[in-house]
């Protein structure tokens, strides 16, 4: 018997065929998409006998992580509750088409369409019917017998698979059947109450390893939650729990929190964004933060928590002997005074690293609260997002005394804020600090102009840190963009990211950046995305792309009018330099 | 060759006969015309929970290296959408509200480029503008 592959990861996201194909027979459809990666004419769905995919299997001690990605129309009930997110659906009832193509992709790997087509099946799948045998599910009958090792499979993602209820029973058999597993996403499946309480069961043995777990969109709502207390209770090893996008209401998360008190849980990072949570969810967070010492990541974005809310969490987060690392509160109703609170606990949480604040009206007035705190040399604050902040010039110039001192920050957005050009050259000259370390800059948005160009050029020219820069739907023009160029021809560039969408880029714009691909050593990403260059323009950036010095990995052209033959011209690009992918 | 920016329209008319025998027609635009209709068609609606942009985005695989900034899918049958291409242009400003497609408009949220993608959803009803080759090629997101 041949040893088959050692498949520790398994992501089958977005598939249909496994509302066919359990769990149960995971181990065979692992070994299958392994076959289907390696040898792409194989289609997918056909019913292979295990045994024969093992003696074709090859020796591979590599473990091979296989994602397989599929676009379709499935139907769905409504779930029960109403988790707050943007404006709701109206979709209507009529019934469901079905039709789906699969494309294969490796980790690390971008999903590539097939250079063929795969045939189209002759009309929708039919659905599992219990009463045919092959449909039928045998629960506990994996093929463990056949060589397939499967305790060695830590990860599973099936996000999007059309799972329901029904197949839970069996996920929760393959589940402990699968002591080892350590990490388990079933995002946006259609599990219900019901369901997730079976997955749940299925992670109940003594033996069960498991670290992270995703029910985010699964449709379990606050009657679902009465099952978390013990189930939690007997989860030692649980580390990770994303609960986002399930209306749990505030009833529901006090359940969740009166589960968390449990000594015997022992979670570090939990996320429940866009769970209809209000204020009054945030004393049972508070009380349950307290009692965790090892917590370290807290996110809560998109519930309506308003001022008071956050501050009892705040003052929580400030009484938990926790190690926070995390915090994530976007559009959370947060104002200019939570400030102060955000400052009590920056002030006690010196491990702070992440603070995601966007889509919060702190202003100005926020910012410079909240500044000095940041500025304090016990701060370490690496990551900070303050989109769509109502900020302006006054508060990018506080914000700019944190960027030139704090080397510890890498990562910033103020998208969606009107800094102005003013705001730009602040930030530049901040950059060209040596202290400034920031290696991800997002400014989308900004109100910048043409005049903000000359700065960013001289910043790049000079900046060996920057690696990102995100300019998009700032009006920049061609004016702008050459000015960028000049400073992205000099030999001392270091940005690899740049972003240029919607910045009215026209064929003059693109033949400066079509210059300065020839000679730059630096630049690996390009988005011109939505601007309004004619095919004039994408032909010389092509010419430029195609040179084997030119460097650039991926130019990224969503939304650009053009013909048919710069579609075709543009995919044999592709095919002439492998290194190069054109996204659009 | 291409037929430009036509403007949205009227009712199906004599004009569906000619769109079945269009449809039939795939051919060398297969490719471009299933594109445009993974990255913009989604009729019915699909029901994927309270984010429909979020999940929609990431199901049609417009978040993957990045994150796609905006998009919109048409929650109308592939023939109406069709119809758009072999009307030959021409705007019937008369019945308003009846010409309207029922869209969403997906647009990517502040924050930055690295999946998960969040979007905003806009709904609102309201004239499209696609380029066509006989089959819809590519969408005007400009139009909003």
């Amino acid at each position: 018997m041949n040893h088959c592959p050692l498949i520790t990861n398994v992501a089958l996201m977005n598939n249909t065929f496994l509302q066919n194909h359990l769990c149960v027979y995971l181990p065979t459809y692992t070994v299958q998409l392994y076959q289907a990666v390696r040898a792409p004419q194989r289609t997918v769905g056909q019913n292979v006998h295990s045994q024969t995919l093992l003696e074709e299997a090859e020796p591979n001690p590599q473990p091979h992580h296989v994602n397989v990605t599929a676009w379709a129309a499935r139907p769905r009930n409504t779930c029960q509750g109403d988790a707050r997110g943007p404006r709701q659906d109206h979709h209507s009832a009529r019934p469901p088409r079905r039709s789906w193509e699969t494309r294969y992709s490796s980790q690390g790997e971008p999903a590539r369409a097939p250079r063929e087509a795969p045939p189209r099946r002759p009309g929708p799948a039919p659905p599992p019917d219990p009463t045919r045998q092959q449909d039928r599910v045998q629960p506990g009958h994996a093929p463990v017998g056949n060589g397939l090792s499967l305790s060695l499979s830590v990860a599973w993602r099936l996000d999007d698979c059309g799972l329901t209820e029904m197949r839970c029973k069996d996920i929760s058999s393959a589940l402990q059947a699968n002591p080892s597993l350590t990490e388990l996403s079933l995002c946006t499946n259609e599990l219900g109450d019901a369901g997730v309480h079976l997955v749940l069961q299925g992670l109940q043995s003594p033996t069960c390893k498991i670290r992270k777990l995703s029910l985010q969109n699964c449709c379990l709502t606050k009657t679902g939650c009465g099952v978390l207390p013990d189930m939690l209770r007997s989860m030692p090893t649980l580390r990770e729990l994303y609960l986002n996008d399930n209306p749990l209401g505030d009833a529901g998360l006090q359940l969740l929190c009166s589960g968390l008190l449990d000594p015997q849980c022992h979670l570090e990072k939990l996320q429940v964004e866009y769970c209809n949570l209000t204020a009054a969810s945030c004393e049972s967070l508070a009380s349950a933060l307290r009692a965790k010492r090892h917590f370290k990541e807290l996110a809560v974005s998109n519930n309506e928590l308003g001022e008071a809310g956050v501050r009892v969490l705040c003052r929580g987060l400030v009484d938990s002997a926790c190690q926070l690392e995390v915090l994530k509160l976007e559009n959370c109703g947060l104002t200019s005074a939570s400030c102060e609170d955000l400052c009590g606990v920056v002030a006690s949480k010196p491990s702070l690293q992440e603070l995601d604040l966007g889509d919060n009206k702190l202003g100005d007035q926020g910012i410079a609260t909240l500044c000095p705190r940041l500025l304090h040399p016990s701060c370490q604050i690496r990551v900070l997002w303050l989109w769509d902040c109502d900020i302006t010039t006054a508060g990018c110039r506080d914000l700019c005394r944190v960027l030139r001192a704090k080397e510890s920050l890498k990562e910033m957005s103020l998208a969606g804020n009107a800094l102005g050009d003013e705001g730009a050259r602040l930030l530049c000259e901040s950059l060209l600090e040596p202290a400034c370390q920031l290696q991800s800059l997002w400014v989308k948005s900004c109100s910048f102009t043409a005049a903000s160009c000359q700065h960013f050029s001289s910043m790049l020219t000079r900046n060996t840190c920057l690696v990102e820069l995100q300019l998009s739907n700032n009006k920049l023009g061609d004016c702008g963009v050459q000015q960028l160029c000049q400073g992205l021809s000099q030999p001392g560039a270091a940005l690899q990211v740049l972003w240029l969408g919607d910045c009215d880029v026209a064929n003059s714009g693109c033949a400066s950046l079509a210059s300065v691909l020839l000679v730059n050593r630096s630049l690996r990403e390009l988005d011109l995305s939505n601007n309004c260059m004619g095919e004039e323009g994408i032909l010389r950036l092509m010419e430029s792309v195609e040179q084997p010095g030119c460097v650039l990995e991926q130019l990224v052209l969503y939304d650009i009018y053009w013909s048919e033959e710069m579609d075709n011209s543009l995919r044999a690009l592709e095919g002439r330099k492998p290194s190069l992918r054109v996204i659009f | 060759i291409l037929l430009e920016l036509i403007m949205l329209f009227k009712g199906f008319g004599l004009g569906l006969f000619v769109v079945l025998a269009a449809v039939l027609m795939l051919g060398t635009f297969a490719s471009d015309y299933e594109t445009f209709l993974k990255q913009h068609h989604d009729d019915p609606k699909s029901n994927v929970g309270n984010n429909y942009c979020n999940q929609m985005m990431q199901r049609r695989d417009m978040t993957r290296p990045r994150c796609k900034e905006v998009n919109t899918f048409i929650h109308e049958t592939r023939n109406r959408i069709i119809d758009v291409c072999t009307d030959g242009g021409g705007v019937d400003i008369g019945n308003g509200f009846r010409n309207r497609f029922r869209v969403t408009t997906c647009k990517m949220i502040g924050k930055s480029t690295r999946p998960p993608c969040e979007y905003t959803e806009n709904v609102s009803p309201r004239n499209i503008v696609i380029s066509c080759k006989s089959l819809p090629m590519h969408y005007d997101e400009g139009q909003i």
